[in-house]
């Protein structure tokens, strides 16, 4: 099969387009156009799932329940009648998302393996359009950390070089898309976590505001800055799953004012330059080799961009820290207090330190969380995206402990959330894309992300902003080959 | 779910240690903003949220 989407601008050729998946665009397009049927993209799915299992991408996979659903979507389609343009697509789904035919453990040992006996509002709403929902993936336990090491089947492994780490927590989602076995997948993200692993991959990941997307049926991490989010190859694909995940949802009251999917404005690749913002300062270092990827980037992209210093950084990633301490250990407590190994070490470490914390503390942490806020949207002028790196370094090695980039000496569960975190403690919309790496030292061309944070409310605006970007930077792209 | 081992109640070592510098570090930060309060938290509690009867 030959993909016929256009890979993501400036990326390495090997994109999730061109891999035997093929993007979700094309995938929508050869069903509409008679090319491929659902039997033979899940079949396609199923075997290649099987060929990779070397990654240990999915904690959850089922012949029958995938080709019950692919054979009921076929003969939808031979009848005419098809659910929407996703009919028929198989779309992987995180492990801590409730369905109805899977079990959901969130990779930790401490739930039942039994299937949920209902679907979390996301996978409802892309089940009434007709996706299968292929399998359920690896994740970090709990959602409770970035590097997707820490799970009960072992860490999934990165496509891109499997000596490598996928990130996390959505680590099987971003490595079941970034290997060409789906062309989509659903992902969590509290602090990055679908941002973190699709950069790590090399694929497109989304993060929406907060209270435009519900969070019914995903087991919590921490409320407030939880948000449910896709992962595909390419911006276009995400255009095609987003309208499932935003608007209002009565299971879930924070979107109780949250705006269904609009469409977005017409590319602004030739209307009106966006002003961005790109975010520097001390605590957002980042490595020679990713700042000059996103440097490169972004003049290609001709794109208006300032540099700004955002203030007291680190002192804002310790209330995002508080929060999701404190809110992981709250909605944890009965469970830790009836099953304590059934979490992992680390993890039981974090959840103790959420209940040191006092509620002042925890009011303290959400009192500058406001003021987070207020700098971003009112402090800084007028912008229409914020630029960060996802990551400030490429891919980890699995085992690596450590990273060391820009004079820092930082964790990798703290490096892998290194500017993922400021989206969710302010809850704007985020999106990452893959950007070209020239490379450097042993690990040329590993994926580099291109994090944009739009203003709260403006998802639609975010993509299409990102889409221009995109196009701008592949004409460069095309004009130097 | 599994039964609870007595013994896995209690923090080892490395886990209270890993403890400490969360705290630590959290409070380390918490504290660069002390010297600017008076910040209503970042909470918004909306009671129309709840009201199903609402038009929707």
């Amino acid at each position: 099969m030959t993909a016929v989407n256009a890979s993501p601008a400036d990326t390495p050729a090997d994109t999730p387009a061109n891999t035997p998946a093929g993007s979700l665009s094309w995938q929508v397009s050869a069903l509409e156009g008679g090319a491929e049927t659902p039997l033979t993209l899940a079949e396609r799915a199923l075997e290649r799932a099987e060929a990779r299992r070397d990654l240990n991408a999915f904690v959850a996979l089922d012949r029958a329940v995938v080709m019950v659903q692919a054979e009921a979507a076929d003969a939808r389609r031979k009848a005419g009648r098809p659910l929407g343009p996703l009919d028929g697509v198989p779309i992987a789904v995180k492990d801590n998302y409730l369905t109805r035919d899977y079990p959901t453990t969130a990779c930790s040992n401490a739930l039942p393996l039994e299937p949920a006996g209902e679907d979390a509002r996301i996978v409802a709403n892309l089940r009434a359009g007709g996706a299968v929902i292929f399998g359920k993936t690896n994740m970090h336990e709990w959602a409770y950390g970035a590097t997707n090491t820490a799970s009960s089947i072992g860490p999934t492994r990165n496509p891109r070089d499997t000596t490598r780490i996928t990130g996390g927590s959505s680590g099987g989602s971003a490595a079941a898309v970034a290997a060409g076995i789906v062309a989509a997948a659903l992902g969590s993200d509290t602090g990055g976590s679908v941002r973190i692993p699709a950069a790590a991959c090399g694929v497109c990941g989304f993060k929406p505001s907060y209270g435009r997307a519900s969070r019914r049926g995903v087991l919590p991490l921490s409320w407030s800055l939880d948000a449910p989010g896709p992962i595909a190859g390419t911006l276009a694909d995400l255009a095609h799953l987003l309208p499932f995940f935003l608007g209002p949802d009565a299971g879930d009251r924070t979107t109780f004012a949250a705006r269904p999917y609009a469409m977005p404005a017409p590319d602004v690749a030739g209307g009106a330059v966006p002003r961005l913002l790109s975010l520097e300062g001390a605590d957002l270092e980042r490595s020679d080799e990713v700042g000059a990827a996103l440097s490169r980037a972004l003049s290609n992209s001709g794109a208006a961009c300032e540099t700004v210093d955002l203030p007291d950084a680190g002192g804002y990633f310790a209330a995002w820290e508080a929060i999701l301490h404190c809110e992981a250990s709250a909605y944890h407590a009965p469970l830790l207090a009836a099953c304590p190994e059934g979490f992992s070490p680390v993890t039981r470490a974090h959840l103790e330190a959420g209940m040191r914390l006092s509620g002042p503390e925890y009011l303290e942490a959400q009192a500058i969380r406001a003021r987070f806020v207020d700098l971003l949207l009112n402090g800084l002028g007028a912008w229409d995206a914020l630029v960060l790196p996802t990551l400030p370094v490429v891919a980890p090695r699995l085992g690596e402990d450590w990273q060391e980039f820009g004079g820092r000496r930082v964790a990798t569960q703290d490096a892998m959330t290194w500017f993922c975190w400021l989206g969710n403690l302010a809850g704007l919309p985020c999106v990452t894309l893959p950007v070209a790496n020239a490379g450097t030292g042993d690990a040329p061309g590993l994926p580099v992300g291109l994090m944009l944070m739009g203003r709260p409310g403006a998802d639609e605006a975010l993509l299409a902003l990102a889409g221009g970007l995109e196009g701008r930077m592949r004409e460069a792209r095309d004009g130097r080959e | 779910m599994k039964m609870s081992d007595p013994e896995a109640n209690s923090l080892n070592r490395d886990q209270n240690e890993r403890v400490e510098r969360t705290l630590t570090r959290i409070r380390a930060g918490l504290s660069r903003f002390r010297d600017r309060s008076g910040t209503e938290p970042a909470h918004f509690f909306q009671p129309e949220a709840f009201d199903d009867s609402r038009e929707r």
